[in-house]
């Protein structure tokens, strides 16, 4: 349906005028209205501006009044209209308003009017509105209102404008759009309006119930849910939308297959209206749909019928011509054009007068058909020719041929002029007439009784009918007991049978459509011909047109062709369905294998099928019904009834409906047991050959007389040469395998060679493959093999002659090579006239490759080339050309058409041979088809291109693996590829990597997590965990998962730095957590000390014991020190990296000096030695920290000195090399060291290591917390208790000085 | 590895404290409430874990029996108190004594890792002495007078 024809559009296109009418007339209001209101506020001096002012609001057409308001004390009570202009009274209705209060003149005015001009008075503020004015005559009005003068006049100008027309159109209009949308709602047809994104806008009630979704599912979404992907022929379906939204002209009309809310595909004839705001931009679009699904079904039920059609035409050795009513030959198969002689489908003559130029036909008599009699011509005019059996001469060639003719004129309904079709039977050489028409009498019975139309035959001189099956079926009348050809029953209306009967015998040609009367009473609309034989005898071929209906005429046409085809068919038919069973068979099948046609039905092919051809039938069957290809044919053979095997050539096409599903099969066959016979024999001997030639034990090499190509060696010479194949050698000369040990001695035996053209036990020393040297002793002789010259050349190995018996191995690899050939064609272009004559042969399988049953045309070069693509042509040229003067072989790959216009990808090789004189007299090819091979090639190239860019891009370490196995079990795996992500992370180089095991990359016996990807690479579960890898010092997220079996990739993520992070913060909670509650303890600790022990000191002074008093002071006063020294150590701590902005370059040895000072009692008490060690140092930060830092790790060392006897602290710096010669600080003692089980205690808060030293335990957490304040880290080393200690530091900006 | 108690015998009370002060506090009221058993008084975790698994110091089980009762510090040097009750409550051969923690810490968490680790009782040290020697003497009746050991072997 075309969206102009529509009702709703012309309603959609009425109203977009009116709205833009609307529009503009708005516009031209507000214009006009500013344009007065700028003129009447302008500054124009007071006088001039008066009477401007007055002149204007004289003359514009709104009403203009200034009113003042009387407001008491908020409420509007009433207003007096001031002034007004000429306009005012016929736009307001009021009259002599002038000098009037409102009230006065209408009491009942709506209130709102004076709420309204109040806020205008008092505020200011001047007010745009509409509004209607009950007692202004109903009126609505487009009022402007602005206050004037003072703010205490309480005054408004009001301009305005009665709209009333327009509201009235608005509202016609809101009806009209109210009706337009019940239109919508109900309309029979999908209504959508999507928006610039797709998103869908609005959906019609019908559009709902169609594609089973609520109206909440549907708006909102994008259209794209109502679109597949893809359509079920397979028509990509995924840009539609998007082309649509950004070129919607060019898709007013579409047709596409849409999926509804149950999945089903459904079709859908698209009218597509883009909506565009003033810019052009593309505001929505509208969409109607209608439902198309029955149609397109229909179309592809008669897609079937055509495509049984092309199979069968195709296949059928009966020549088959349609011509159009003008004598144009619109189409010929194949067998008419070998009738003709005709090599190509350009050599069609195209129309009858060539024809009879070309040709001639004659009777049986011997006397000349004149062209207007010719079959073709006959059927211009109308006439039929049936069986019209003539001679058929072409003056080219002088043959005659024995052609019997039929023709058909064919007429559409309306019986229009269609078509004309013609069979062409070639009996030339075949068949006896009289046989012919015994066939073709059971053929018609057959195909009386079976096929799917309504036949009925009348005699009457017996007044009997016969009826055939379809026609009882269809309408139920089994026998006929009236006399007048059932007409009565068939037609009870008499008036109505009176013009059947009127129709019938005007013998008009040609269908015509009749309700016939059915048994059950139920009228059959059907479509009827009539033919009235020669003995009076009647008959009506009736089609039922109840299911067909749409598909009427297409069909009729085809069961025509089908009925002239099987007319004359001369092969075996068949119609295999899905399982393999016969449905169908025709009469010449049945003579062929001498079975029934009852003994095919329920058969399968494999029970006719010799035994060893039903392997491969089964698989060229089942490859057929899955779509791997749609036509094949083969030769096998066939058991035929009486119990012999026959060898036939098959051909066997699919039958599809339009999704591409499979219906059923057609296969035609012929027997070619006389051939086989003959290739039989041929093949024998060809195979005594080969076994002789393999089989003698002596190396023997055909080798080209030019070069010295090796053409062919048998096993026994690749034994002696140690190749283990013969492809290694083919093609090659003994010079490119570097077989001459002695060019010398080689050269000498090929002149003397080409002198005498024989060679007898001449030595030659050559190298084996295996570079071992060999003397061997050669015979050459010339020999010719099917035209061709070669050298035969025998070699005996005398450095093995002892070892007379060695055992020479007999390979069958030649004949297994043999049989893989076959999918290659080969052939032969000879240059017997000189180049400018080229004669081309084929073999079989190169017909095939072009699409040609094999031999159905002369090939020449010519026709070759106009079977290679276009574009491909003059590149095989240049490559023959420079061949043939370089006197190299050649390989191509180029693009052919074939014969059924697909085009596919080949691969030639080739190879010129020479004459004496250096003459190109014959090129030697093969030719493969490789298309298959090719798509899947850049498919896989292309997959491979995807992936491999992502895998080089991602920032993600990605590494592909495969598992190694050794036993059954997985021991290894192998890196395959590393992405340049995977290189930053680890350093590994990628060259390194790929191939090599990771247990050797790694260096480690087990590689890493070995077991955990094998389980991945196994199960196609994929894995993901967190690990710290502690060969390379990282924590890692690894994922890994399976592409493939056997194989897995690991993506890599370095968290290490994350990880530090949250251990730090871990730490750092750990020791506030720590700090918090230990504070409770380690300060508590001298309180209950202290508490106690004056409570003993009481006692003490009670018992007057002054020992035990001291000592209990001790304790309270030692207490007291800790508590002391621990509350300021802690509120030290707590001031690091607080209020420090002063920080300064300082010498090392001034700080540690500083240090010194005060740890110095300690110092010289325990006699320690303390010395500088390394270069000057000076460093950067707070000094006061420093002596800290210092200051602790000296009272920590002297602390922890022991019993050495000569204690020693050294105090140095180093750089360090490996950290870009950063500078290390040390303190390093030679005391009781540290216990490695304590090593994580160390820098803890409160954590001590000896209760029998003195502190705190807050003293190196200090050390720490200045060396982190200063962007520093601290580590030790000890090598266990009694070896001492060294600490390490960094500070920020340390310098070595000098 | 120890033999059942018999009637009369004293028992060998475990005193594992770091703090000197304390430790002669506690020490002073086992005294003055009579608590005459024999007491091994240790300095740290460390040598605690050697005690009792006879390492170091102590493989000789005459000079280093056994204890019946176990009681110490939670904040000790070198190894924390709650990993000595840890190692102790997961040897089979430790588990069965009964160990009493006896602290300043009154944190909530030391209490509850204390009782994770199954501690048969934990005292927090009062700050007044007539407290802390109270405390003394109800733990010695508590633990010598009326608690019945259990036959470890």
């Amino acid at each position: 349906m075309r969206l102009s024809d529509t009702p709703e559009n012309k309603i959609i296109e009425k109203l977009n005028k009116e709205n833009k009418e609307l529009r503009r007339k708005l516009d031209d209001l507000t214009s006009e209205h500013l344009h007065s209101l700028k003129n009447i506020k302008t500054g124009i001096p007071l006088f001039d501006r008066e009477e401007l002012y007055r002149t204007i609001f004289d003359s514009i057409d709104e009403g203009y009044c200034l009113i003042e308001m009387y407001i008491e004390p908020n409420e509007p009570l009433d207003y007096r209209f001031i002034e007004v202009n000429e306009a005012f009274e016929k736009q307001s209705t009021l009259k002599n308003a002038t000098g009037k209060w409102m009230r006065e003149l209408k009491p009942y005015h709506e209130e709102y009017w004076f709420e309204i001009y109040r806020d205008v008075a008092i505020t200011g503020k001047s007010i745009n509105f509409e509004n209607v004015g009950k007692y202004l005559d109903n009126r609505w009005f487009l009022v402007n209102a602005f206050k004037i003068g003072s703010s205490d006049q309480k005054m408004v100008a009001i301009l305005f404008k009665d709209i009333t027309d327009r509201k009235k159109t608005e509202g016609t209009l809101l009806k009209s759009e109210e009706r337009y949308r019940d239109l919508v709602e109900s309309a029979n047809s999908i209504i959508l309006r999507i928006d610039s994104n797709g998103t869908l806008k609005f959906v019609n009630e019908y559009s709902l119930q169609f594609f089973g979704y609520t109206r909440e599912e549907m708006i909102g979404e994008n259209i794209k849910m109502i679109v597949p992907v893809r359509e079920y022929s397979g028509k990509d379906l995924s840009d539609l939308v998007a082309n649509v939204l950004s070129e919607p002209h060019k898709y007013v009309q579409v047709e596409n297959e849409n999926v509804r809310k149950d999945g089903e595909h459904v079709w859908i004839n698209w009218t597509n209206r883009a909506i565009r705001d003033e810019k052009g931009n593309l505001l929505e679009i509208l969409s109607i749909g209608n439902d198309i699904t029955t149609r397109k079904k229909a179309e592809a039920a008669l897609l079937v019928e055509h495509n049984i059609l092309e199979a069968v035409i195709n296949n059928i050795g009966v020549g088959f011509v349609v011509a159009d009513f003008n004598g144009n030959i619109l189409s010929l198969n194949n067998a008419a054009l070998k009738i003709h002689d005709f090599r190509t489908s350009e050599d069609i003559l195209s129309r009858l007068e060539q024809f009879t130029k070309e040709f001639e036909l004659e009777y049986p008599d011997g006397t000349k058909v004149p062209p207007e009699d010719w079959p073709l011509a006959q059927a211009i005019r109308g006439e039929y020719t049936k069986d019209l059996n003539v001679k058929l001469i072409q003056h080219k060639n002088q043959s005659i041929k024995n052609i019997s003719y039929t023709s058909v004129p064919i007429y559409d309904t309306y019986h229009n002029k269609m078509l004309i079709v013609l069979t062409l039977t070639d009996y030339t050489d075949i068949y006896k007439r009289s046989e012919e028409l015994a066939k073709e009498r059971e053929l018609f019975e057959s195909i009386f009784n079976n096929i799917p139309v309504m036949i009925t035959v009348f005699d009457p001189e017996q007044k009997k009918s016969r009826f055939n099956k379809e026609y009882i079926n269809v309408l139920g009348w089994a026998e006929d007991d009236t006399t007048d050809g059932n007409m009565s029953k068939a037609f009870p209306d008499p008036e109505y049978r009176k013009k059947v009967a009127e129709y019938t015998q005007s013998l008009e040609s040609g269908w015509k459509e009749w309700i016939v009367t059915a048994k059950d009473g139920e009228k059959i609309p059907s479509s009827w011909a009539n033919i009235l034989l020669t003995s009076r005898i009647m008959i009506g071929i009736g089609i039922d047109l109840r299911n067909i209906r749409e598909a009427e005429e297409k069909l009729r046409e085809s069961e025509q062709r089908l009925q002239v085809i099987f007319n004359n068919v001369a092969l075996g038919i068949v119609e295999i369905d899905a399982q393999n069973r016969f449905l169908a068979v025709n009469d010449r099948a049945c003579e062929i294998l001498g079975y029934t046609r009852e003994d095919f039905m329920g058969k399968r092919i494999s029970d006719i099928t010799a035994i060893e051809d039903t392997d491969r039938s089964n698989d060229l069957n089942m490859k057929l019904i899955q779509g791997d290809y749609n036509i094949f044919d083969y030769e096998k053979r066939y058991i035929k009834k009486d119990g012999t095997l026959l060898w036939v050539h098959v051909t066997v096409s699919a039958i599809r409906n339009s999704y591409g599903q499979f219906l059923n099969s057609i296969g035609t066959f012929e027997d070619i047991s006389k051939r086989k016979e003959v290739e039989q024999a041929l093949t024998e001997s060809e195979e005594m050959f080969v076994k002789m030639f393999q089989s003698i034990p002596v190396g023997v090499a055909l080798t080209t007389p030019d070069k010295g190509i090796y053409f062919k060696v048998n096993d026994a010479w690749l034994n002696m040469m140690n190749y283990p194949v013969a492809e290694e050698v083919i093609g090659k000369t003994p010079l490119d395998l570097g077989l001459v040990a002695d060019p010398e001695q080689f050269n000498k035996i090929l002149g003397e060679f080409q002198t005498k053209d024989t060679i007898r036990d001449a030595e030659l020393t050559i190298y084996t493959k295996t570079q071992h040297k060999k003397v061997i002793s050669i015979n050459m002789d010339l020999i010719s093999i099917s035209g061709n010259k070669f050298i035969i050349t025998s070699n005996t190995d005398i450095t093995e002659r002892k070892n007379s018996d060695a055992a020479i191995k007999r390979s069958v690899t030649i004949l297994k090579q043999a049989g893989s050939m076959a999918s290659l064609g080969a052939w032969e272009i000879e240059f017997q006239h000189g180049p400018d004559d080229p004669k081309l042969r084929w073999s079989d399988q190169v017909y095939r490759i072009f699409g040609f049953t094999p031999g159905s045309i002369n090939v020449t070069n010519k026709l070759f080339f106009e079977f290679v693509h276009p574009d491909d042509r003059s590149k095989i040229r240049d490559v023959l050309t420079r061949s043939i003067k370089e006197k190299s072989p050649y390989s191509i790959e180029h693009r052919i058409i074939r014969f059924d216009g697909v085009e596919r990808k080949v691969i030639e090789h080739a190879e010129i041979f020479f004459d004496d004189s250096g003459r190109a007299i014959r090129v030697i090819g093969a030719i493969q088809d490789i298309t298959e091979q090719k798509i899947e090639q850049e498919k896989l190239k292309e997959s491979e291109e995807k992936f491999r860019s992502l895998f080089e891009n991602i920032t993600e370490g990605v590494a592909l693996h495969e598992l190694v196995y050794k036993n059954d079990k997985v021991i290894d795996y192998k890196i395959i590829d590393i992405n340049p992500a995977f290189m930053d992370i680890t350093g590994i180089d990628p060259e390194k990597a790929r191939g090599a095991l990771a247990s050797q990359l790694y260096n480690m016996k087990d590689p890493p997590y070995l077991k955990e990807y094998a389980e991945v690479a196994m199960t196609g579960k994929p894995l993901r965990f967190d690990t710290f890898y502690e060969p390379m010092n990282r924590h890692f997220i690894i994922s890994a998962i399976s592409p493939k079996k056997g194989q897995f990739a690991t993506v890599f993520e370095d968290v290490t730095e994350q990880k530090k992070n949250e251990f730090e913060i871990k730490q750092r909670n750990e020791e506030l957590t720590r700090f918090i509650y230990t504070v409770s303890h380690d300060l508590k600790s001298p309180l209950v000390t202290i508490k106690s022990f004056t409570s003993y000191l009481k006692e003490d002074i009670d018992n007057q014991d002054k020992t035990a008093q001291d000592k209990d002071i001790g304790y309270i006063q030692n207490a007291a020190d800790k508590m002391g020294k621990l509350l300021d150590e802690l509120l030290e701590l707590t001031r690091i990296g607080r209020q420090e902005k002063y920080k300064t370059a300082i010498p090392l040895s001034t700080v540690v000096q500083s240090a010194l000072d005060l740890v110095a009692g300690y110092i010289s008490r325990k006699n320690i030695k303390v010395q500088f060690v390394g270069p000057s140092v000076e460093l950067y930060g707070h000094p006061q920290r420093f002596i800290q830092l210092y200051q602790n790790l000296l009272d920590n060392a002297a602390k922890f000195m022991g019993d050495h006897p000569e204690p020693l602290i050294e105090i140095g710096a180093y750089t360090d090399k490996k950290k870009n010669n950063e500078v290390v600080l040390f303190v390093r003692d030679n005391g009781s060291g540290i216990d490695p089980r304590y090593r994580h205690k160390i820098f803890g808060l409160f954590e001590k290591m000896d209760t029998k030293t003195e502190g705190t335990g807050i003293g190196l957490a200090l050390v720490k917390r200045i060396v982190e304040v200063h962007n520093g880290t601290i580590w030790f080393e000890s090598e266990g208790t009694g070896k001492g200690t060294t600490f390490y530091f960094t500070l920020e900006r340390t310098q070595i000085i000098n | 590895m120890r033999e059942q108690m018999k009637k009369g015998e004293p028992l060998i009370i475990l005193f594992i404290e770091d703090d000197p002060a304390h430790a002669e506090i506690t020490m002073r009221n086992f005294k003055k409430n009579r608590i005459s058993n024999r007491v091994i008084h240790l300095w740290d975790g460390q040598e605690a874990l050697d005690y009792l698994f006879r390492k170091g110091n102590y493989t000789d089980p005459d000079t280093s029996p056994m204890p019946h009762l176990i009681l110490m510090d939670l904040r000790l040097p070198k190894v924390d108190g709650l990993e000595v009750l840890g190692k102790i409550r997961t040897s089979d051969n430790l588990k069965c004594i009964p160990t009493v923690i006896l602290t300043t810490s009154e944190a909530e968490i030391d209490i509850t890792r204390a009782y994770d680790y199954n501690v048969n009782s934990y005292l927090v040290k009062p700050m007044d002495f007539e407290k802390f020697s109270n405390l003394i003497e109800a733990f010695g009746f508590y633990w010598v007078v009326w608690n019945k050991y259990p036959p470890c072997n």
